[in-house]
């Protein structure tokens, strides 16, 4: 189809288009031709490209102000940064190294762990089997002492006061005394 | 496939006349000097493009810096028969329409119709007379306050088209969107634009 016979109706999209020099050439001559015949669209052409002069002569020339370091400050964090420019085998070396760099700590720990918890139970049978002996030798010391003093006092009570009546008396209050408690005893043991 | 180049000094006092893919060869080799020189290219476009498109200075720069550590870290992903410009782009626009969807509340604020809290472009003037210069910076401040106004969709191609200079094919590259939609929303940006500065009173633009 030759370009003189196509025929566009008016459309506002084509002529931003046109403006904006996004057209393919056949259709360019459309446009072209369109335009030679159209009062509407060659104003709107008009405008338009007026329009978009005056946006590209006011957006392109703007600028932010970037600091005078930014672009080495900027690279320094991107090289140190981990997660940077590295290929997926020297992520996978880097993982089995951070690996094998993780179990070296956790055995290292666990050895300094035990040497600690070895050292204290250690420390804690010491401590244990001190009081335990410090008790045992108070009780030993109390009985002893006990014993002595009984021995002491019958000794004055029953040998020094010559008494052949209390001596009896006490050997008959120690008959009754066991006779009593090897009934309770034998009680105990019919009701349970 | 990349291909392995040279580094040595001589090359490295090269990297202002090296092109882009032979920069990020470079980079990728570890070549110091070659990624601080593709910053420096691209950290003046993409910063006015960021800060066009979040409204704020700080916050521009923040993302800017962030979308070139990121670009670092995806320099093997690019491949040299794309435009690097394109693909550089293209990380900005993703890392902006990131930071605008998680401050989407924020970002209705920055461009309601008082805000004062922008940073105002320096711009070259070239040799003009103080009241040209004026109604310059006058026009200036009508357009930018205009394109602040758009619809943050809207407001990205008139950025990319007149602003970054990128081509129809160029902003379908970098924003994903088909043709049709980005010929039919830049025509109703302008669209709107126009109508804006006719509800201001302004002629002449």
């Amino acid at each position: 189809m030759s370009v003189e016979t196509q025929q566009i109706s008016c459309d506002e999209n084509l002529i931003a288009a046109y403006v904006d020099g996004e057209l393919e050439a056949a259709k360019r001559l459309v446009v072209d031709l369109h335009l030679s015949d159209c009062d509407h669209c060659r104003e709107e052409l008009r405008v338009h490209r007026m329009f978009v002069c005056e946006l590209d002569s006011v957006l392109a020339q703007s600028e932010v102000p970037v600091p005078s370091d930014f672009s080495r400050h900027v690279a320094i964090r991107a090289t140190s940064d981990l997660r940077g420019i590295r290929s997926a085998s020297e992520n996978k070396k880097a993982l089995a190294f951070c690996i094998l760099l993780a179990l070296a700590a956790v055995a290292l720990l666990s050895d300094a762990s035990r040497l600690t918890a070895v050292r204290s139970a250690r420390g804690f049978i010491r401590t244990i089997i001190g009081t335990v002996a410090l008790l045992l030798s108070a009780i030993y010391d109390m009985v002893a002492s006990v014993t002595v003093i009984s021995r002491v006092l019958s000794r004055k009570v029953i040998v020094e006061s010559n008494s052949l009546g209390l001596l009896l008396g006490l050997f008959a209050l120690a008959i009754l005394l066991l006779s009593r408690m090897i009934v309770r005893y034998h009680r105990t043991g019919a009701t349970e | 496939m990349n291909v392995a180049y040279p580094i040595t000094p001589t090359f490295a006092q090269d990297f202002a006349s090296a092109n882009d893919s032979d920069l990020v060869a470079t980079a990728i080799n570890g070549a110091e000097g070659s990624f601080e020189e593709l910053v420096r290219r691209y950290q003046r476009p993409i910063s006015a493009y960021v800060y066009r498109m979040v409204g704020n200075y700080e916050s521009a720069l923040d993302l800017t810096q962030e979308i070139f550590i990121k670009v670092y870290g995806s320099l093997r992903k690019y491949r040299s028969e794309f435009k690097f410009s394109t693909w550089i782009y293209k990380i900005a626009h993703n890392a902006a329409v990131d930071h605008l969807r998680r401050s989407s509340t924020r970002e209705q604020s920055l461009f309601n119709s008082n805000d004062t809290d922008h940073f105002e472009l320096p711009i070259e003037s070239g040799r003009l007379s103080p009241e040209q210069e004026s109604e310059r910076k006058e026009r200036r401040v009508e357009i930018e306050s205009v394109v602040r106004a758009l619809p943050a969709s809207y407001r990205e191609l008139i950025i990319l088209r007149h602003s970054q200079d990128l081509t129809y094919e160029e902003i379908v590259e970098v924003t994903g969107l088909p043709l049709g939609t980005v010929k039919n929303r830049l025509f109703r940006a302008r669209e709107m634009m126009r109508q804006q500065f006719v509800n201001r009173g302004i002629t002449g633009i």
